[in-house]
């Protein structure tokens, strides 16, 4: 499944940030302070950066989901409001009610909402979905019920539900937490194949990891610096989270050797 | 008498049963075919509300709703018997704070999150606190455990309509809304990124749950209503797939324990409410070990 025709050719910029300041409340201090960004069209990036340095709160503002107070956001060339139906939006899964009664299948159909004037799901969208599952290799599971499945299918079954509308950009939000390195791994290689027709970008901490699947990395801690992965090192990460970081590798080529700081971790 | 035969039990519970459909039949007990004809129209409302409270996890906002509906019954009683305007219904009353309840802790819950469990404890307290104080000024007119609690020879054929009427409304609205209501219980933030006013849904289910919990007071009673609610759905979602298999399930359930609680509380002369909470407590513990199992 690949999106929609789009009328911006690669290499333009899908995702323009200029100036934004952002606060939950005016009695608080701003989480995100004069960030600017700007993401091309089949851009991989990863955000990263310590809890509360504002890398969720990004997305969130990307996503038209959050209003900030200062600065400007355009997405695929619009305010964020006009295009939620071709964003791909996956959330961390962990905090789905694990009682809650829904199918994959029914899970994958929201991705489709908005498409239907009604209420109900026309015959387009159960294609949509089924592609998607489809995509995603869980056909098999569509009538299960989604708390029933491994953490990593529930994972692509939201990757899913965020292509089912053709996503032009795919925004997910540490997709490789509480799940295990086999599926961590095939996760990645599953977003590095989908990268080839849409703009990836990925919240993580898993910055090993991660590093050896995307092209750029831009470090959010109130303000955002991006880099070429290339250039990411452990002197980088240390300031970037203000203090000492172990870094463990786990690739395949030195599963579990521990980097001291300064060490490239970029396998 | 000491029952050993399994015979013998059968017999008895042959004519418990009979004595239950003589009773339903008797013109001179009209209110025990009300309330079981009310309890089962309004198991269709309580099956599909309660999935909706059960799966969304707001069942302490729907308490506080019930409690505040007293505030609303006495505040009618009050304007009724004290002050002469004989057309205002308690029922009336009892709708508009339950509505108005519903708005509070909705807009509570949605933009002041942070101060929620104060709020709603604050409007359940004061929502009882209202209601007593104009039932305490409305002598002679009314018990207020008949409210609290429940009971059954309050009803008549007015109220088979009024749950109808609500059935037809609960059974429309989650028709209509069925995926979106599902998609904004399971997904709030992702509701809104595919354009849906998920607060006005958000909104729109605790207004159902008003209307649902003032119908439904004068069968189980404000402090029970809750637990009929929650519990069918409850055992329903222990084993339902989909969303819809649990609300059909939780009907089914409502429709078996009000039928089952008004029997044993009809032979053993026993008040309806609590009977019926007893029987869908039990069914709920059932559940819990089955599951386990």
């Amino acid at each position: 499944m690949s999106p929609a025709s789009s009328p911006i050719p690669a290499s333009e910029p899908v995702i323009e940030v200029h100036g934004l300041d952002f606060t939950y409340s005016p009695r608080q201090p701003l989480v995100l302070e004069q960030v600017n960004l700007c993401i091309n069209r089949l851009d991989s990036i990863c955000l990263v950066g310590p809890n509360g340095g504002g890398k969720t709160t990004l997305v969130k503002l990307i996503l038209g989901l959050l209003t900030p107070q200062k600065g400007k956001i355009r997405v695929l060339g619009r305010p964020p409001s006009g295009v939620r139906l071709r964003l791909g939006y996956v959330p961390q899964y962990a905090h789905y009610d694990p009682l809650f009664p829904v199918t994959v299948m029914d899970v994958v159909l929201m991705g489709r909402l908005g498409h239907q004037p009604l209420g109900w799901y026309r015959a387009a969208d159960r294609r949509a979905a089924q592609k998607a599952l489809a995509l995603m290799k869980l056909e098999h599971l569509a009538q299960r019920r989604f708390a029933t499945i491994s953490g990593g299918q529930r994972q692509r079954a939201l990757i899913a539900r965020a292509l089912a509308s053709d996503a032009e950009i795919l925004l997910l939000d540490e997709p490789t937490a509480n799940i295990d390195l086999e599926s961590e791994q095939s996760l990645f290689a599953l977003l590095k194949e989908l990268n080839r027709t849409r703009t990836v970008v990925v919240v993580t901490h898993d910055i090993g990891f991660a590093s050896s699947f995307f092209q750029r990395v831009a470090c959010v801690n109130r303000q955002v610096v991006t880099h070429p992965v290339s250039e990411l090192d452990g002197r980088m990460i240390q300031e970037l989270y203000g203090g000492e970081v172990a870094m463990i590798r786990h690739d395949h080529n030195c599963a579990g050797r521990s980097c001291r700081p300064g060490e490239n971790c970029g396998a | 008498m000491i029952i050993t035969a399994p015979a013998e039990v059968a017999a008895l519970g042959r004519i418990a049963v009979l004595e239950f459909f003589e009773a339903l039949r008797n013109p001179d007990i009209p209110f025990f075919r009300y309330a079981f004809v009310v309890g089962l129209l309004a198991s269709v409302s309580f099956g599909i509300v309660g999935t909706y409270v059960v799966a969304k996890r707001i069942s302490y906002l729907a308490g506080a709703i019930a409690h505040c509906v007293l505030g609303g019954v006495g505040a009618g009683l009050y304007l009724q018997h004290q002050m002469g305007i004989s057309w205002f219904d308690p029922l009336y009353g009892a709708l508009i704070a339950a509505l108005l309840a519903a708005l509070i802790i909705g807009l509570v819950s949605l933009h002041a999150k942070q101060r929620e469990d104060t709020v709603i404890g604050a409007l359940w307290a004061t929502g009882m606190a209202v209601g007593l104080l104009f039932i305490a000024k409305t002598p002679g007119y009314v018990e207020p455990m008949s409210y609290l609690f429940g009971n059954i020879l309050l009803l008549t054929q007015t109220d088979i309509w009024l749950v109808l009427a609500l059935d037809l409304v609960v059974v429309t609205v989650s028709a209509v809304f069925y995926h979106k209501l599902l998609a904004v219980c399971f997904d709030e933030e992702f509701s809104r990124l595919r354009g849906l006013n998920s607060d006005l849904y958000h909104l729109l289910l605790l207004c159902l749950t008003a209307l649902t919990v003032v119908l439904l007071v004068r069968v189980v009673g404000i402090i029970m209503v809750i637990a009929l609610l929650t519990l069918p759905a409850a055992v329903a979602g222990t084993f339902a797939r989909t969303l819809g298999q649990m609300m059909l399930g939780a009907i089914g359930c409502c429709m078996l324990f009000v039928s089952l609680g008004l029997g044993i509380s009809f032979l053993h002369d026993l008040p309806s409410g609590p009977t019926i909470i007893l029987v869908a407590a039990g069914a709920f513990m059932v559940s819990l070990a089955l599951k386990r199992q």
